[in-house]
């Protein structure tokens, strides 16, 4: 008998996995600590908001790797993780990638599953290149070297993979 | 009242000839995409959205799907017509709270439609009548394909199509179908088949999607999840469940038809019939209740005095924005209550 990995007293019935960057993070609940955090199988999935299904998963022991969830913020637009808890809506597509081991748990218990399995997608390459252009030219025009030394080797990498 | 056009238009989704269409009234399928430059609208500031809705505008009027397609500007309507596509189910209530900067295009037919600067930059969605979710994925995976070429998504490998809730993370698909359901009702068993649906991951809502009522015994079913499988495995998933769901609802109806309690169905359809044909005042949830056991009769044979094509018009056309464009001025609810009576008795005796 496997008991439940949070109270440690009854049976573990509910069996919780999140994948996280570099580790698999696995728990087996019994029913009432499932219940108690909304990882309960029967509930719908969808009858819990982001912020509360957030409240269901802290506690559970899950440490993502070294971010601290007070103090993380998306370096590109600035959300803070703790306005993302109240809210449960994230910034920009950069929030992904800056707090990816907070929210990998939750993308596993909305979905079920931590990995996207349908339509493939690529940048389109050309388009992308007249972008980076036309920034190029705009840097240029504004005396930010800096930016534009930049610009330059990503229009050099961009033309290769054409 | 720009729209007062789309009045004299039948929306394609409602017609009348199409699978299942005595029970299952549309297919809807919605993708969730963000421009990769942006932030997502809730962090974005007004000239970014401004921006979004301007290169969306530029990528879809190349696109020959949307060649005859009406583009929108939810700032440049008065409240009424922004309400009209609510009720035409073009646009979500929640994109009409803030008018500045959103932005919606309606294609042909209104089959296919696109969202902008909602909770994500671009909801792109297709409708079509009865169930047919495969051909409206169909239609929407080739608008994807073409207007990815267009713009530049975000996207991870991993995590797929990046949006702003991470509910709709994946493939952003969120299929659903309007289903009838009235024998469900009637005898009591819907909630018993609800329940089983939760763990089937369908989400059931009400007739304008999140947080809704429902009224005239139509209730919403799609998909509770959108990431680990393939879009076609979602679609398909959801059209088995439906189709459970249409299996059990005939059963439903033969069994009232047989059982003692056809007499008093009999009554209650009559007596609707009644109260449309003759009402000097009516509301809109009241019509609903009266127009469900209609068309229930109307699937069953019975002799009513339309016919379905009839009753989804006027479905459409009772709605309250519906109703006060076709008045051609806004109403107070009582006066809105009057011409929606004089309304529907008129398409009665049509």
């Amino acid at each position: 008998m496997m008991l439940c990995s949070h109270c440690r007293k009854k049976e573990a019935s509910v069996f919780f996995k999140a994948i996280d960057q570099n580790q698999v993070i696995e728990l087996h609940l019994c029913d009432d600590c499932a219940e108690k955090r909304g990882i309960s199988l029967v509930s719908e999935p969808s009858s819990l908001s982001i912020p509360e299904i957030l409240a269901g998963l802290s506690g559970l022991g899950i440490k993502p790797g070294g971010l601290k969830e007070q103090s993380a913020a998306c370096q590109a637009c600035g959300l803070r993780y703790s306005q993302f808890r109240e809210t449960g809506r994230l910034g920009c597509n950069h929030c992904y990638a800056s707090f990816r081991p907070l929210l990998a748990p939750l993308v596993s218990r909305i979905h079920g599953f931590p990995r996207h399995q349908g339509r493939t997608y690529r940048l389109n390459s050309s388009r992308n290149l007249e972008e980076l252009k036309k920034k190029l030219k705009l840097a240029v025009a504004q005396e930010d070297f800096e930016t534009a030394a930049a610009l330059r080797d990503q229009i050099r990498q961009a033309g290769q993979s054409e | 009242m720009q729209l007062n056009n789309m009045l004299k238009l039948k929306a394609a989704w409602l017609s009348a000839d199409a699978p299942e269409s005595a029970i299952v009234l549309s297919s809807r399928v919605r993708l969730a995409r963000n421009l990769e430059r942006h932030a997502f609208p809730g962090k974005a500031r007004a000239k970014d959205l401004s921006r979004v809705i301007g290169e969306i505008f530029e990528g879809t009027r190349k696109n020959r799907i949307f060649g005859k397609a009406a583009f929108l500007r939810l700032e440049d309507l008065d409240d009424l017509d922004r309400s009209l596509l609510v009720e035409r189910h073009l646009i979500s209530k929640d994109l009409t709270a803030e008018p500045a900067n959103r932005g919606v295009v309606v294609g042909e037919k209104e089959k296919m439609s696109l969202m902008i600067n909602e909770e994500d930059h671009l909801r792109m969605q297709s409708l079509e009548a009865g169930l047919s979710l495969s051909a409206a994925w169909e239609a929407l995976r080739r608008l994807d394909d073409e207007l990815g070429q267009r713009l530049n998504f975000a996207y991870d490998p991993d995590w797929g199509f990046l949006t702003a809730c991470p509910t709709n993370l994946g493939t952003g698909l969120r299929a659903s179908c309007l289903l009838h359901l009235p024998a469900l009702v009637w005898t009591g068993s819907l909630n018993r088949v609800l329940e089983s649906l939760s763990r089937m991951r369908v989400i059931v809502r009400g007739l304008y999607g999140e947080g809704t009522r429902v009224l005239g015994d139509l209730f919403q079913l799609s998909n509770a999840t959108c990431l680990g499988s393939t879009e076609e495995d979602f679609i398909k998933h959801l059209t088995d469940v439906v189709q459970t769901l249409v299996v059990r609802e005939k059963e439903e109806r033969q069994k009232l038809c047989a059982g003692g309690e056809r007499l008093k169905l009999e009554d209650s359809m009559y007596r609707s019939v009644g109260i449309l044909s003759h009402c000097r005042i009516i509301t809109f949830e009241e019509a609903m209740h009266h127009l469900s056991y209609i068309r229930l009769g109307i699937a069953l044979g019975w002799a009513m005095p339309m016919g379905l094509p009839q009753l989804n018009d006027i479905f459409l056309t009772a709605q309250p924005a519906h109703i006060q464009m076709a008045a051609q001025k806004e109403l107070a609810a009582r006066e809105r209550d009057q011409f929606r009576a004089e309304k529907i008795r008129g398409q009665i005796r049509a």
